[in-house]
């Protein structure tokens, strides 16, 4: 599992939850200056034995699975926000400079990059083919992934920025807004089917399961929404601002708000499945792990949590060699985790499993 | 949110985001037009300190006599308040204008930190506090870019540091209400040097939004000292450390020079009715040495 804690990246075995490499430590520019990530806010991805991942210091990286070794770095001149992704030999990644990068993934030369009128901090979504991405300048894109050619005659229109990874389900792209909106877009012909608006922004990639489409808003709601036509079936108030993405696990759905409050929810009308929430007492902001019954959450603060839905538990995980010690679990009382050495101005990513077990 | 985010701190977010917008959605500008616009707001209040400590600091010679002519401490307060009677000076005039302004400038500031933020995750602590109109709403995230500046990052280049640095000393020197007390005048003259070399240090640390805020600030008020006593009041020599003048130049300077050097003479001591006149009225004292 890749985890970020105190400005670093650590590759951590699940098992034995020994930190096996991390980085930077000690590793420099081609230069030869320090390597300064400053943050991580977008998911890693992996692939043929190499993670790659952006930083918010403008660099992409590609390290060496096994050793934590660079293999090479690319300066994209703007922050990474959005998560990378690795896919028909290329890798793609939005960038503050207003861009979306395919590069090599091999050398990280760039092969082709599309201009947006604004950063982007989503990450790209890649299908069939097709490059989906959302850019702060208010409009989502599609782009050919071979080249970047654009593929829709107009770019889709938003009244904000967009900045939640779009999702593709049976020909319908779910996107989410500055504009309090989250929109139904038609993936072929890049049109409007429907609009919901909520009290504040969507911020978080939402969920679809089924026909329905679950999503977080920063005004503290997850809501429950029709695939088809966009009508509320439910809301469920978690009572701060929710930017981690909602994930089923069997048949409960665990959400998160900022302030580390968790709920396992009944998907079909947002009954809590446990008698209380769970309270993290950390900010959760990135996207969970879902792997198997649990779901793995990293903190702001770069503490690691493994939630049980089933058990409505929740245990912070102590890295050997990294955090500090201490497993709280919660059933289904609030967790009370020990403090771990904060990480100022780190933003934590998703965990990324590396093989499933 | 508690009150005082709701009554002052969020109007300012939005009016900020609202200038930036119509400054053609640079945030750079908005922050300095927006910093400048509260300065003149607060402006009477702040026309109001200057002459308070501009008038202290010409009553300095006769204050050291007071302190020199009576040891009894009780007489020493009491010729000293008569003093300020006959001068028509407050000894509060300094403080309360400034301690009314105190509020507006924290509440600016505390806005100016959280709209400048300069990390995606500020930025949701800042969309709990827009208002729901459209226009303010698509304006986020701001153009952080300005100038050589990233203004959600810290400037690295130390030309941001040492403006802060100048503008915060000359600031500091035309505000300070000098003393005749030897103590007190080596703490303002340390004061003088110590609180521009802590903010300067600060913006290596801050965004230099905030920093950009700062300097702007301290630039609006050293101009505005400017306009009110004019350029024979308002010399470069100021701002540096009173030095020990040739006596020619010496009474020159007691003529020209700020308060800072004033305090550092010898006491001039006129006499008690035309000094009170005198003081009343700092402009008026300039054209009368212009006549000389």
């Amino acid at each position: 599992m890749i985890h970020s804690q105190s400005g670093k990246l650590a590759a951590v075995d699940i098992d034995s939850l020994q930190v096996a490499w991390e980085f930077p430590k000690g590793q420099k520019h081609g230069d030869g200056s320090k390597i300064e990530l400053q943050a991580i806010y977008g998911n890693p991805a992996i692939a043929d034995g190499t993670v790659y991942f952006g930083a918010y210091d403008g660099w992409i990286y590609a390290l060496d699975l096994a050793s934590g070794q660079t293999k090479w770095q690319a300066d994209l001149g703007g922050h990474i926000v959005g998560g990378v992704v690795v896919t028909g030999g290329h890798l793609y990644v939005g960038s503050s400079n207003n861009r979306l990068h395919a590069l090599d993934p091999t050398t990280g030369a760039e092969r082709w990059y599309f201009e947006t009128g604004d950063d982007i901090w989503a990450a790209p979504l890649v299908e069939d083919g097709v490059v989906y991405v959302a850019s702060m300048d208010k409009k989502l894109y599609a782009l050919n992934a071979a080249d970047g050619s654009e593929r829709w005659p107009k770019a889709f229109s938003a009244d904000g920025g967009l900045a939640t990874t779009p999702v593709l389900v049976d020909g319908t792209l779910v996107v989410g807004g500055f504009d309090r909106r989250l929109r139904a877009v038609d993936a072929a012909s890049g049109e409007q089917k429907w609009s919901f608006k909520a009290d504040n922004w969507f911020w978080a990639r939402p969920l679809v399961d089924s026909d329905t489409v679950y999503a977080g808003s920063l005004d503290g709601n997850v809501y429950a929404l029709g695939l088809a036509d966009g009508k509320l079936r439910w809301s469920y108030d978690l009572q701060a601002p929710v930017r981690a993405a909602p994930v089923m696990v069997g048949d409960i759905l665990l959400v998160a708000s900022r302030n580390g409050r968790l709920a396992g929810l009944k998907p079909e009308n947002g009954e809590l499945v446990w008698a209380l929430p769970i309270e993290l007492g950390k900010t959760l902001l990135a996207d969970p792990l879902p792997q198997g019954d649990v779901v793995y959450y990293s903190a702001q603060e770069g503490d690691l949590f493994k939630v049980t839905p089933k058990e409505g538990s929740a245990v912070l995980l102590t890295l050997v060699g990294v955090a500090t010690p201490t497993a709280t679990p919660g059933t289904p009382a609030p967790a009370t985790p020990t403090p771990s050495p904060t990480a100022a101005g780190t933003a934590a990513p998703s965990p990324t499993q590396v093989a499933t077990p | 949110m508690n009150i005082w985010d709701v009554a002052f701190v969020n109007p300012l977010i939005n009016a900020l985001i609202i200038l930036s917008n119509v400054l053609f959605s640079n945030f750079g500008l908005g922050i300095i037009v927006f910093t400048l616009l509260m300065r003149l707001a607060t402006m009477p209040l702040t026309l109001r300190q200057i002459h308070s400590t501009r008038a202290m600091s010409m009553l300095q010679p006769k204050m050291q006599e007071i302190q020199k002519k009576y040891k009894d401490p009780k007489r020493r307060q009491e010729e000293t308040m008569k003093l300020y009677r006959q001068a028509g000076v407050n000894p509060l005039g300094c403080l309360l204008p400034m301690l009314v302004q105190m509020p507006i400038w924290f509440a600016l500031y505390g806005a100016l930190r959280i709209t400048v933020g300069g990390t995606p995750e500020s930025v949701i602590s800042l969309s709990e506090r827009l208002y729901p109109w459209g226009f303010i709403e698509s304006a986020v995230p701001l153009e952080n870019r300005f100038l050589w500046l990233d203004l959600g990052q810290p400037d690295r280049s130390l030309i941001l540091a040492l403006l802060v640095f100048v503008s915060t000393y000359a600031q500091q020197k035309l505000s300070t209400v000098p003393s005749t007390d030897p103590q007190k005048q080596a703490q303002a003259q340390m004061m003088n040097w110590m609180m521009p070399l802590m903010f300067a240090w600060f913006t290596l640390g801050v965004p230099s939004g905030l920093a950009v805020y700062w300097a702007m600030s301290n630039i609006a008020a050293v101009t505005m000292y400017y306009f009110v006593y004019g350029p024979k009041n308002v010399s470069w020599r100021t701002f540096f450390p009173a030095q020990a003048p040739a006596p020619a130049a010496r009474r020159r300077d007691r003529r020209e020079a700020a308060p800072e050097e004033e305090k550092d003479e010898e006491p001039a001591a006129p006499a008690p009715a035309k000094t009170s006149k005198r003081l009343s009225d700092g402009r008026r004292r300039g054209k009368r040495k212009n006549r000389r």
